[in-house]
C-alpha cells in the first residue's frame, strides 16, 4: 500500500468516512460479502489457479467495488459488477510480466493429498477437468466457469465480460465444444 | 458455421446445477437430451464443473487461512480509502516543493548572472593564486579561459541537470 501510516485514531476517522463515501454500509455489505465471497474466491482461484493470488484479488476486487461511483439496480446486478472486477483483476495479473507465477495446471488444480483416500474416479475426473480448464483460453475459461459453475445465464456473462449477447451463444459453444474434447480420451493429446 | 444452440440447454443447466439431473428432471427433457448432442455435451461439462465448484466451496473450509471476514475487508478498504485521499491530498503540495526548488535554483542562477561582471577581478587573480601548484596539463589555462566566460551558464546547467531529477524523484514517488 503506502509509506503513509496512520494513527489508531485516524483509523477510526477513516471508518467513519468510509461510511459515508462508500456505496454502501456496513451491514448491507457484509450481507453482499456473505453471499458472494465463497463463489467469488473459488472463481478466482480457478481462473488463476493459485489460492493465496485469489485471497489478495478477492480484497482488492471488494475494494475496487466499494470505491465505485457506479450504482446498482440490485443485489444481483452489483454481483455481476464484483465479477467483472474479479474478471479484470485476473486478465490484468496473467498480463503482468512474473517469474513466480504458477501455472494453472500446477500446485491449486492438482488434487490434495487427503481426497485421494476418496473416489478415486471423482479425483481422476477433476484432474481431467483441471488439465482441460488449464488448455481453454482465459475468456472461455471465464464464460465456461460463470455459464456451468455459477448456472449465469448468457445476459450476465456478456455483462461480466464486458461482451455481446448474441456473440456470447456462440463463443460459448465452441468453448464448451472444445472443452469437451479436450475432456475425452481422443483430445488429450490434441493441440488446443 | 455458427454454432446451433439448443433452445433447451437452459433446462438442461438448471437440472444440474440444482442436482435434479437425471432422476428428479421431467422424462421429456431427458429424453431430448439423451437425443440432442448439445444437451449432452452440456449435460457432461455442467455436471462436471459443478462437481468441481461444489468441491472448492467445500475446500474452504478446510483451509489453513480462512477467507478474511466481511468486517475484515470494510476495515482494510476503509484505511486503504483513506491513505489514498491522504496521498492525493499531498501530492500536489509534493508538486508545490519540486516548483519552489526550480524557482530557487532560477533565482540563483539569476542572482549569479547579475553578480558575475563583479566576480571577475577574482577570476583576474586566479592564476597567481595557483601558482605554487605544479603545473597539471597544458591544458588548464584554456580551461580556466573557459570557465571563466561560461561559468554562469555552467553553473545553471549543472544545478538544473541535479535539481530536476531531484525534484521529480521527490514528487512522484509513491513509498
Amino acid at each position: 500500500m503506502s509509506g503513509l501510516v496512520l494513527s489508531e485514531l485516524e483509523r477510526l476517522a477513516a471508518l467513519e468516512e468510509a461510511e459515508r463515501t462508500f456505496p454502501m454500509n456496513e451491514e448491507e455489505f457484509r450481507a453482499f460479502y456473505e453471499i458472494t465471497s465463497r463463489p467469488v474466491w473459488v472463481y478466482l482461484t480457478r481462473m488463476t489457479g493459485d489460492s493465496r493470488l485469489a485471497d489478495d484479488l478477492l480484497q482488492e476486487a471488494y475494494y475496487r467495488l466499494l470505491r465505485t461511483k457506479a450504482t446498482f439496480e440490485s443485489d444481483d446486478h452489483r454481483r455481476n459488477y464484483l465479477y467483472r472486477i474479479a474478471t479484470n483483476l485476473v486478465h490484468d495479473h496473467r498480463r503482468r510480466p512474473r517469474a513466480d507465477r504458477e501455472p494453472l495446471e500446477d500446485a491449486e488444480r492438482q488434487p490434495a493429498p487427503e481426497s485421494l483416500t476418496g473416489s478415486e474416479s471423482r479425483v481422476a475426473r477433476r484432474i481431467d477437468l483441471a488439465r482441460a480448464m488449464a488448455r481453454m483460453k482465459p475468456r472461455e475459461r471465464s464464460m465456461l466457469w460463470l455459464a456451468y459453475a455459477h448456472g449465469c445465464s448468457h445476459e450476465e456473462i456478456a455483462e461480466v465480460l464486458g461482451l455481446k449477447t448474441s456473440s456470447l451463444k456462440a463463443l460459448l459453444h465452441r468453448a464448451r465444444r472444445r472443452l469437451a474434447g479436450f475432456l475425452t480420451p481422443a483430445g488429450d493429446g490434441g493441440t488446443p | 458455421m455458427t454454432p446451433q444452440p439448443c433452445v433447451h440447454e437452459p433446462e438442461v443447466v438448471a437440472a444440474v446445477l440444482s442436482r435434479r439431473w437425471p432422476e428428479a428432471c421431467d422424462e421429456s427433457l431427458r429424453a431430448h437430451a439423451e437425443a440432442c448432442e448439445v444437451c449432452r455435451e452440456v449435460v457432461e461439462v455442467a455436471a462436471l464443473l459443478k462437481e468441481d465448484y461444489d468441491e472448492a466451496r467445500e475446500a474452504i473450509a478446510q483451509r489453513d487461512v480462512p477467507l478474511p471476514s466481511a468486517g475484515q475487508i470494510w476495515w482494510r478498504a476503509a484505511v486503504k480509502a483513506r491513505v489514498e485521499a491522504a496521498e492525493a491530498a499531498t501530492r500536489p503540495l509534493v508538486w508545490g516543493y519540486g516548483v519552489a526548488a526550480a524557482c530557487a535554483v532560477a533565482l540563483l542562477i539569476a542572482g549569479a548572472s547579475a553578480a558575475w561582471p563583479s566576480l571577475l577581478p577574482a577570476f583576474d587573480r586566479l592564476p597567481s593564486l595557483t601558482q605554487w601548484m605544479p603545473p597539471v596539463t597544458l591544458a588548464t589555462d584554456a580551461v580556466m579561459a573557459a570557465l571563466k566566460a561560461q561559468l554562469p551558464v555552467v553553473v545553471g546547467v549543472a544545478a538544473f541537470l541535479i535539481a530536476v531529477p531531484v525534484a521529480l524523484y521527490v514528487a512522484l514517488r509513491e513509498d
